[in-house]
């Protein structure tokens, strides 16, 4: 398991879906073993953003550094830019686990197969190879007794954390979460927080969007406040849920604290 | 009106043996249709124009033309371009090509019905669109095709009498030799007729009883409502498609 | 080159004759199935069980088996039984309940897109029911049906050339007659097969003029 863990670098990063812009301009640094937790109000863009940055959704302009190489667009032999092909981007995409809001566990493939899958496939490891990095990777995310199950038997918690082996399988050097909890029924958020939390503290570069303020608090190195597609506040935990700079992060907590 | 039962006897094995044709032609015609189709529904979906340009106008062509006068191009055509092949292999050929257009427009469904988030997974996760498609998508597409594609073959029997016109002796060429043998139209047809409604009324009683199976396995995946409305919407127009 | 065009174009009078017998059946055949299908609807909504089998066994009859064989049963197999037809009428009469039964599980499907409330409604105003029928129900399902329904003509027109093996002259006996004089089949043939191709492309296209006519909206 690699601990190369990778910088991330987004400039002036914009995205409009027909009329409606959802982002206007990001720009966002992340240090090798920072983790950054983004909040802010629903259509704030912070989804968008994290899908820009594997590419999931190009963006209209900017540009994306993983490691300081950049994603999307490529220098050829001749020195001139051009975007990126399928493969190219590719490569990217399995350096960078991203988990998502409804798991998406693939319901055709045991729970091993799919962690295994895609490292033969992705990363032509042969099987042998695949599971054997596999089956501690779920035994690390408390899965051992499952390894031969399949999805449609396991709960929403099981089924994110063995999305979580399946990203980790792929040796990532940046995570990006997208709402990693938000499906999950409340007694099953604490296994999967409590996953991210080691991974957290073991240096993983990590973006998580997220309502869970408890988690972003104990976990997160910095909080990035987003709104209307733009970064409004951008701090450390204390900063940002104690002493609030702007009108519209004062009165997003209000609201979180009231609901 | 009066029933020859020696007729019957004497000429149900020859029946019997169209009747044999017909299925093999079925079988194969399927068999090369399904991967056409599959071809066509990718192609379709591409965003690449010089595939989808292709596919569209292929699709097009065959669902405003009658199969008759599509059967009848292909064997006309193809000895110019020195394929001399007997008119069985041109008439699965052209079934082939013709169903494919509506085994397109299933897979193109059972595609869709796939809820997105699987695909964003695996090309999230490093996979080329061709490998989640055969790693994700298309295991997952299979039980939702099913009953259609099993639907379509009704139509397929159906649309395999019209091959008696050039030449192919299956199950509607046979009646017609047997018609010419003896002169009488009813016996022959009659046989006929009955295994052709035996034939697409049992492959209708299967599709049903398969569908309700499938059914209770699919309540159990998260497919949203939206999905599964677009997913019968789709199925409905091929069924409508196709006679 | 291999085939010469010229021939297609030269053919091409004769084959629009033969096309224009294509859309008289068409035409005449879909407007009968329509009414046919209409009373049939009618009448399976009454309910009556002997009567529904029939109805019943008549549409699993034509859904099981190829339309060729329903044309050849009219042709053939009638004269049997004493009804002797010509080849013209025959055709029509087998192509006619042919799309009929399909046309009536359309109507089925146009006649449940109707409100409950319509029926309701029209009854506690006092109408007749065959007023009811007439001007309440049936154009209600009819123009939620018009997206099938279209497709059916369309159906109903790819099925016409099939009447060449009865010898009647449509567009694909013509063809064939033709080719068999001039010994070029493929050009003849090409030009028979563009025709079908502007034939239905058009009728799909009118399907959309007709559906925002009505402004229908798919279920």
């Amino acid at each position: 398991m690699s601990t190369e863990h990778g910088s991330l670098s987004l400039r002036g990063i914009e995205k409009s879906f027909g009329e409606i812009q959802a982002l206007r301009g990001i720009d966002l640094d992340v240090s090798p073993g920072e983790v950054v937790c983004i909040i802010g109000p629903s259509g704030c863009g912070k989804s968008t953003l994290l899908r820009t940055v594997n590419w999931l959704e190009p963006p209209d302009a900017g540009r994306v550094y993983i490691n300081g190489e950049q994603i999307g667009e490529t220098v050829d032999a001749n020195g001139k830019t051009r975007p990126s092909t399928e493969r190219e981007i590719n490569k990217f995409r399995s350096q960078i686990g991203m988990l998502f809001q409804n798991y998406n566990v693939w319901p055709n493939m045991s729970v091993l197969e799919n962690v295994v899958r895609p490292q033969i496939v992705v990363l032509r490891r042969s099987r042998a190879e695949a599971e054997e990095i596999a089956l501690p990777l779920l035994d690390r995310v408390g899965l051992d007794d499952q390894v031969d199950k399949w999805p449609d038997a396991l709960s929403g918690g099981q089924l994110q954390r063995v999305a979580i082996a399946r990203v980790l399988a792929m040796d990532p050097i940046v995570m990006l979460l997208d709402e990693p909890t938000s499906s999950l029924d409340p007694e099953l958020v604490g296994e999967v927080l409590a996953v991210l939390q080691e991974l957290a503290k073991g240096g993983m570069t990590m973006i998580i969007v997220s309502h869970e303020l408890g988690f972003a608090k104990s976990v997160a190195d910095r909080i990035i406040f987003m709104d209307k597609g733009k970064i409004v506040e951008d701090g450390s935990p204390e900063q940002i849920l104690y002493d609030p700079q702007s009108e519209r992060l004062k009165q997003f907590l209000d609201m979180l604290i009231h609901v | 009106m009066d029933l020859d039962i020696g007729i019957v006897i004497e000429y149900g094995p020859l029946i019997l043996k169209g009747f044999r044709l017909t299925l093999i032609i079925v079988f194969f015609a399927i068999l090369l249709g399904i991967p056409l189709g599959i071809l066509m529904a990718v192609g379709r979906m591409s965003s690449k124009p010089y595939f989808r340009g292709p596919a569209v106008a292929v699709l097009e062509i065959f669902r405003n033309t009658p199969f008759m006068i599509q059967v009848f191009l292909l064997y006309y055509v193809l000895p110019f371009y020195g394929l001399r092949m007997p008119a069985e292999v041109v008439g699965v050929l052209a079934l082939a090509l013709y169903s494919s257009v509506y085994y397109a427009e299933i897979m193109r469904a059972g595609i869709a019905a796939v809820p997105r988030g699987q695909v964003e997974s695996a090309r999230a996760i490093g996979m080329s669109h061709v490998q989640a498609l055969r790693n994700v998508v298309f295991p997952q597409m299979w039980p939702i095709v099913l009953p259609p594609v099993a639907n379509q073959t009704m139509s397929l029997v159906k649309e395999s009498s019209i091959l008696a016109t050039i030449t192919v002796s299956e199950m509607t060429m046979s009646a017609l030799i047997v018609q010419g043998i003896t002169f009488r139209p009813f016996e022959a047809f009659i046989m006929i007729t009955i295994l052709y409604w035996v034939l697409n009324e049992s492959i209708a009683f299967s599709v049903r009883r398969l569908e309700k199976r499938l059914q209770r396995r699919h309540s159990r995946q998260a497919t949203t409502k939206a999905q599964d409305a677009a997913m019968a919407e789709s199925l409905e127009a091929v069924r409508r498609m196709t006679r | 080159m291999k085939f010469d065009f010229s021939y297609t174009i030269d053919a091409f009078p004769w084959l629009l004759d033969g096309a224009l017998i294509t859309i008289q059946v068409a035409f005449l055949s879909f407007g009968l199935s329509l009414i046919l299908a209409t009373v049939l609807t009618v009448v399976r909504s009454l309910e009556i069980k002997p009567i529904n089998a029939v109805i019943a066994v008549y549409i699993s009859f034509i859904r099981s088996t190829p339309v060729l064989i329903q044309i050849f049963l009219a042709y053939y197999v009638l004269p049997v039984v004493g009804i002797d037809l010509q080849a013209f009428t025959a055709g029509i009469l087998a192509v006619t309940l042919n799309s009929a039964a399909f046309t009536t599980e359309i109507l089925r499907g146009g006649l449940a897109a109707v409100p409950r409330g319509q029926f309701e409604a029209a009854h506690s105003m006092g109408l007749k029911p065959s007023t009811i029928w007439l001007k309440v129900v049936l154009p209600q399902a009819y123009i939620a049906s018009i997206p099938p329904l279209v497709n059916e003509f369309t159906l109903v027109v790819k099925t016409t050339p099939l009447l060449a093996m009865i010898t009647v002259v449509e567009l694909m006996r013509r063809a064939q007659q033709i080719f068999s004089a001039n010994y070029h089949p493929v050009e003849v043939l090409i030009g028979a097969f563009t025709i079908y191709f502007f034939i239905c492309f058009v009728v799909s296209r009118a399907s959309v003029v007709l559906e925002h006519r009505f402004a229908v909206r798919r279920a």
